[in-house]
């Protein structure tokens, strides 16, 4: 009968401890690994695309804080950075796998503005804060989630530097830019992609500082060139045969189109100097084209500010710190980093 | 053979097998192959009800996608349509060129087109929207595009992806899918041939065929009737020539669901002919994961299974155990009363039956004790009474003799030997009552030999002569009482009567530790050997003999009843030597002697 | 006793087994390789980030990040093909606890040092194969030579003067080009100059009927100083950027041998993810000149599509 009941023990007591050690041994593995490595603070950057310089740069360089800040806080920062081309439909898509893949923080700049709110509501839902810059959601939407914010420049801001940069040259330097004399301001503009809040809040404000400083002002012509060099070179051409030296201002909604301005004027031999050209980014060959005097102003958003402010935000967050106390946070929603202005005085002089 | 020797063992043992077992076996075998069978049979109907689910959920999104496909591209040669009719056909375009409709065509469908062109049979650009230089050195009519509209004039054509070569549009590389056709051009009245294209976004396309997922980790692709890729997921791996495109032979298959060994592992593939283009979408689902969430099911499966059977296991060992665990024991206990052994302890517990049965046994079993105490006691009884009246079978013939030689004696007026007779007579009789006692003090047995030798010697005209005596350590010991006197009997009666004068029987008491031994020697005739034997055998019929009739062999059972089988009488003789009867007995002192009863009393 | 104590191990595992098929019903919420701790951490180290001639390559390796499951760090150096950097950036997140490195050594030493400290950790070479124990993910670095020379010697058939510069001179897979090159050009009769350094390239590129270039890095630096000094060398070149699509197209490069970044970039971090050495790069090297580069093969390796 013992002999017996041993012969059960046996196998019974052998699977049972193997159980037992299997659980533990998982459990093991499980705080093995957590203990292991420094805290990682993971980063989800959705982009509306990366062929945009702006963003690009405004990247590369959150990066490479986000890399040299690591060693300073004793964290590792990873940063996922995906590039929703242009389509709000792949950028959700985007945003729902960083959200699966439980990422610490979301840095989203959102491909259509008033898609906000249902990003939002699954950010808010995974308890996931999610940042946004650069373009700008409806404040309804931000007001959704205590966790939403928002880094950039007011877009309004914009417009009104290409009005005070006109409006200074024309207080300043009254002959050289009214050309024909007539004390009225004859501009042109350079439009973006249709529907962009950046074209429609830059057309309407640029002109608006003009005509609130009591300036007459005319507009010429106006129409889009879709942000690009090449469509904007296409429609100075055209609009140089019909206007010709009637023009005073261009006013260009980005530095590419104004750029582009300048092909064609160069192309079609007109002299010098140009009609005033306004554009906005300060990209690197408009800068050198401001300092050569080319280009009479652009206005400089702070890209550097935008990832340095992201980066604060995401640490802050993430260590669960209120993020007042890093960032200047207005309406505990906005971190707001103005554009500036930037003509041949804003520049230092070796030029770059 | 061999099945039919394992079939007969596996009998055999199962015949030899405890109830426990055997219920517990049986049991548990039923029912396990019955939850085999219905677990089986579930995870059958359901891996393939899921199955069946997933091919219809893979089949509608493949229609979907392809309904998708045919408005986009419906839509775009609607677009073709709309250009042509309405914007080239009713313009001359030697008076105007339409640019500003053409744009308004563009920007309307912007998010799907990257340029609509015009050009001439020559390759010139007429119009384009969105407006910008022809490319130096581009001869669009000797691209495929052109050549197809110019030689199929009636139809619209789409091309497979390829990156746009014709306008200076700052350096950016637009993969498209191109849309043209024959356009008939009036210039101040005269025809003229000439192409119009429309350049589809590759990212308009890629954002209909991206989106699916399908179930069990399949993806879709999008090929032209000759097998060359429009869409794939992977499309700029195999670009590079990393990854394996079309590792199938779409030309040749037909629209439906096919089964294909895609690099070696079993696929489930779909093809559906999307419309006009003659392009195909093709599905490919690994088949193994088209039963997916089968394997969950499945491991539920297996994990029900081992649980039940465990379930089963458990609960049969415990139930078999409380039906057969009394009956077991009430099989031990009968055993061990097989066994002989006395006290066996028989539990009522279990079932009613197995109680009701265990109490049977127990009563049964009492009862039988009893009968047998019963039987035991009669028989001591009725042993006792027949020795008793052996017992009392000495004093008649011996009294008679006695009081014979006295009459004798007195007849010869020898006096002093009547009166030692009779005295001798008495104290004889007062030891041999002894108060009832059965044990008596050694040193009055020996008194009593030693009076009966008196009276034999008397009567016997002192033809023996007679020595009695007991070691100093034999003093306080006690025997059973008038065993020597039927042996000094037998030797005067068989040894002595035959001598003359010089007969000697001596009787001598010793001891040897716990062994008490009286010794009863005379120099008579002697035994011969065949009475000898068959002296303390009870199969061999007494042979009756003169004298007070006891035999030797009662005092022999007699001894053997109160001191048990180690004792008795033992038997030397050599003929003509003389005869050495030993009585063996233990030693008894007084405590000792106290515990055995009176003649007659109750044990 | 003893019974009991039968009695409860049949308890424990008829629980343990309940447990299981509780378990196997939350099957799938459970299987846990999604959850963040599991998630392969590859390191990427590239030469240099400024020139933006690794732009497809990454975006190869965020496609194989996201079909295997694993997360990239891309490392940005502070200074341009410093291989003290570089190690000093390899041996931190190796401390850190990095599951695999993918890198573009500017020198063969870098990962041959770490080797090393760290052998568990798959470390993926790109560009040049130091060996060390690392994975090369390289391309036929001699072939693409001899095809570029080839090209070359093609334009000049009654000889001439090159120009090799080598802007990397600790890359090894840059020279192992520039060698096959120069033995190639030698060998068609034409006289070979090699330089390193921005000064030398600069001085004697005037002498030089054509200029050979390993790596797309140096083009626009270039372009933009024979603009200014009007100087014309038709340029030869290597790689996969839009430089190189650009030059092609302007006419301002004769001829480039090109592969795909992307997929370059893609077998390096799935080589990374799997930890074991897969072999050499088999990846098509295409030699394109302006007329070809819109031909259908070509295009597809030159341009990147969509996904």
């Amino acid at each position: 009968m013992k002999q017996k009941i041993r012969k059960y023990c046996f196998p019974l007591g052998i699977s049972a401890a193997a159980l037992v050690l299997l659980l533990v041994a998982v459990f093991a593995v499980f705080l093995f690994k957590k203990e292991q490595q420094p805290p990682t603070l993971r980063v989800g950057v959705a982009v509306y695309s990366q062929e945009d310089t702006f963003i690009h740069s405004l990247v590369q360089d959150f990066e490479q804080m986000a890399h040299q800040r690591e060693s300073e806080e004793g964290i590792r920062i990873n940063l996922n950075i995906v590039d929703a081309k242009s389509s709000q439909l792949i950028q959700n898509e985007q945003i729902e796998q960083l959200i699966s893949l439980d990422y610490d923080v979301l840095c989203v700049n959102i491909v259509d503005r008033t898609a906000a709110a249902s990003l939002i509501d699954w950010a808010s839902e995974a308890g996931i804060p999610v940042v946004f810059f650069n373009r700008q959601p409806v404040r309804e939407d931000l007001l959704r989630w205590e966790n939403a914010y928002y880094v950039g420049a007011p877009a309004e801001q914009s417009g009104i530097l290409q009005g005070q940069i006109a409006l200074e040259l024309w207080q300043n330097e009254r002959e050289q830019v009214d050309r024909n004399g007539d004390g009225i301001l004859q501009y042109v503009i350079l439009e973006g992609e249709p529907g962009h809040q950046d074209t429609l809040i830059r057309t309407e404000k640029c002109v608006q500082v003009l005509t609130d400083a009591g300036i007459r002002a005319e507009k010429l012509v106006s129409d889009s060139a879709n942000w690009s060099r090449e469509q904007a070179a296409v429609k100075t051409t055209q609009w140089w045969a019909d206007y010709g030296a009637e023009i005073e201002v261009v006013f260009a909604n980005n530095d590419d189109m104004a750029l582009g301005v300048l092909d064609a004027l160069s192309e079609l031999g007109a002299e010098e100097p140009y009609p005033i050209i306004i554009g906005v980014d300060a990209t690197r060959e408009a800068l050198e084209a401001v300092q050569s005097g080319k280009m009479s102003g652009t206005v400089l958003n702070d890209g550097t500010g935008i990832a340095q402010a992201l980066l604060e935000l995401s640490l802050s967050l993430y260590q669960g710190e209120n993020p007042a106390g890093r960032v200047d946070l207005e309406d505990g929603h906005y971190i707001w980093l103005p554009y500036r202005q930037v003509t041949q005085k804003e520049l230092p002089g070796d030029g770059s | 053979m061999f099945l039919r020797r394992m079939i007969r063992k596996a009998v055999r043992s199962y015949r030899k097998m405890g109830i426990q077992m055997m219920i517990s076996i049986s049991f548990t075998t039923v029912t396990v192959i019955g939850m085999m069978l219905l677990c089986g049979m579930l995870v059958l109907r359901f891996s393939n009800a899921a199955s069946a689910l997933q091919q219809d959920t893979g089949q509608r999104m493949i229609e979907q996608v392809n309904r998708q496909l045919d408005t986009y591209l419906r839509g775009m040669m609607q677009l073709s349509d709309t250009i042509y009719y309405r914007v080239l056909k009713n313009n001359d375009l030697a008076e105007m060129v339409p640019a500003e409709s053409l744009e308004l065509l563009y920007e309307e469908n912007r998010s799907a087109l990257v340029s609509v062109s015009v050009f001439a049979e020559d390759g010139s650009l007429v119009t384009a929207a969105p407006f910008f230089q022809l490319k130096k050195g581009v001869s669009p009519q000797n691209q495929q595009w052109f050549l197809r509209a110019l030689d199929q004039i009636e139809n619209q054509h789409f091309s497979t992806p390829y990156v746009q070569n014709l306008f200076d549009n700052g350096g950016e590389y637009l993969w498209v899918i191109s849309l043209s056709r024959h356009a008939e051009l009036t210039y101040a009245g005269e025809i003229r041939r000439g192409v119009l294209l429309i350049d589809l976004s590759f990212s308009g396309l890629e954002q209909i065929c991206r989106n699916p997922e399908l179930p069990g980790g399949g993806y879709f692709y999008l090929t032209d009737r000759n097998g060359e890729i429009i869409y794939h997921p992977d499309q700029q791996l195999i670009y590079a020539g990393v990854a394996n495109g079309s590792p199938i032979d779409v030309a040749s298959l037909k629209d439906g669901v096919h089964q294909l060994e895609v690099d070696g592992v079993p696929h489930q593939v779909m093809v559906k002919t999307v419309g006009y283009t003659g392009w195909k979408l093709v599905s490919l689902v690994p088949s193994k994961n088209l039963a997916g969430d089968v394997d969950q099911f499945r491991w539920f499966g297996v994990a029900l299974l081992v649980f039940v059977i465990f379930l089963l296991a458990f609960v049969n060992m415990h139930l078999s155990e409380h039906i057969s665990g009394p009956l077991r024991r009430l099989n031990q206990a009968v055993n061990a009363l097989e066994a002989g052994q006395e006290q066996v302890e028989f539990r009522q517990d279990g079932c009613i039956e197995v109680q009701h049965l265990a109490h049977s046994i127990r009563s049964m079993v009492s009862t039988m004790r009893h009968l047998m105490d019963d039987i035991i006691e009669q028989e001591q009884n009725k042993r006792r009474l027949e020795m008793e009246v052996l017992q009392s079978q000495i004093n008649p013939h011996f009294l008679y003799n006695t009081l014979d030689s006295v009459i004798w004696l007195t007849e010869n007026e020898r006096y002093e030997d009547a009166t030692r007779m009779v005295a001798a007579l008495g104290k004889l009789f007062r030891i041999s009552l002894s108060r009832g006692k059965v044990v008596i003090p050694l040193k009055d047995e020996l008194e009593h030999a030693r009076h009966y030798c008196t009276i034999q010697s008397i009567r016997y005209k002192e033809r023996f002569e007679t020595r009695i005596s007991a070691e100093p350590d034999t003093e306080n010991l006690y025997t059973l009482k008038l065993i020597i006197q039927p042996i000094l009997e037998n030797a005067i009666y068989h040894g002595m009567a035959a001598m003359d004068e010089d007969g000697c029987i001596s009787v001598h008491a010793w001891r040897d530790e716990q062994n008490l031994y009286i010794d009863v020697r005379d120099n008579g005739l002697g035994i011969p050997k065949e009475t000898l034997d068959s002296l303390l055998d009870d199969s061999k019929p007494m042979k009756k003999s003169k004298g007070s009739g006891i035999g030797v062999r009662n005092i022999h059972h007699r001894i053997q009843l109160v001191f048990g089988p180690a004792y008795g009488l033992q038997f030397f003789s050599e003929p003509d030597e003389g005869t050495l009867v030993r009585i063996h007995l233990p030693v008894l002192d007084e405590q000792a002697a106290e515990r055995y009863p009176r003649e007659g009393g109750q044990r | 006793m003893k019974r009991r104590h039968k009695n409860f191990i049949q308890l424990a595992i008829l629980a343990a087994l309940s447990l299981l098929v509780i378990l196997s019903v939350f099957f799938r919420e459970i299987s846990w390789p999604e959850t963040r701790e599991d998630r392969v951490e590859i390191s990427v180290l590239f030469r240099e980030w400024e020139s933006g001639i690794w732009t497809e390559v990454r975006r190869g390796m965020e496609k194989a990040a996201a079909d295997c499951g694993a997360e990239l760090r891309f490392l940005t150096p502070q200074e341009a093909n410093s291989a003290a950097e570089q190690q000093l950036l390899i041996e931190q997140e190796l401390q850190n606890g990095a599951d695999g490195l993918v890198v573009v050594p500017a020198s063969p030493e870098v990962l041959e040092n770490t080797a090393q400290i760290h052998r568990g950790v798959p470390r993926v070479a790109m560009e040049s194969a130091p060996g060390g124990g690392s994975f090369p993910v390289v391309p036929d670095n001699p072939g693409i030579g001899k095809m570029l020379a080839e090209a070359a010697a093609e334009d000049f058939p009654g000889g001439g003067t090159a120009l090799l510069v080598n802007p990397v001179p600790g890359s090894g897979g840059l020279w192992e080009r520039l060698d096959a090159a120069g033995a190639t050009l030698r060998e068609r009769g034409i006289s070979v100059l090699v330089c390193e350094g921005e000064q030398e390239w600069k001085e004697r590129i005037g002498q030089a009927d054509f200029c050979l270039l390993p790596d797309p890095a140096l083009l626009q630096p270039m372009l933009d100083f024979c603009e200014e000094h009007q100087i014309q060398v038709p340029l030869y070149t290597v790689g996969y950027s839009k430089d190189v699509a650009d030059g092609l197209e302007n006419g301002q490069i004769a001829a480039a041998v090109v592969w795909s970044g992307y997929g370059e970039g893609y077998q390096a971090v799935r080589q990374a993810v799997l930890g074991k050495d897969a072999g050499p790069l088999e990846i098509p090297v295409i030699l394109v000149r302006k007329e070809e580069m819109y031909e259908a093969e070509n295009q597809k390796i030159l341009f990147p599509i969509g996904n």
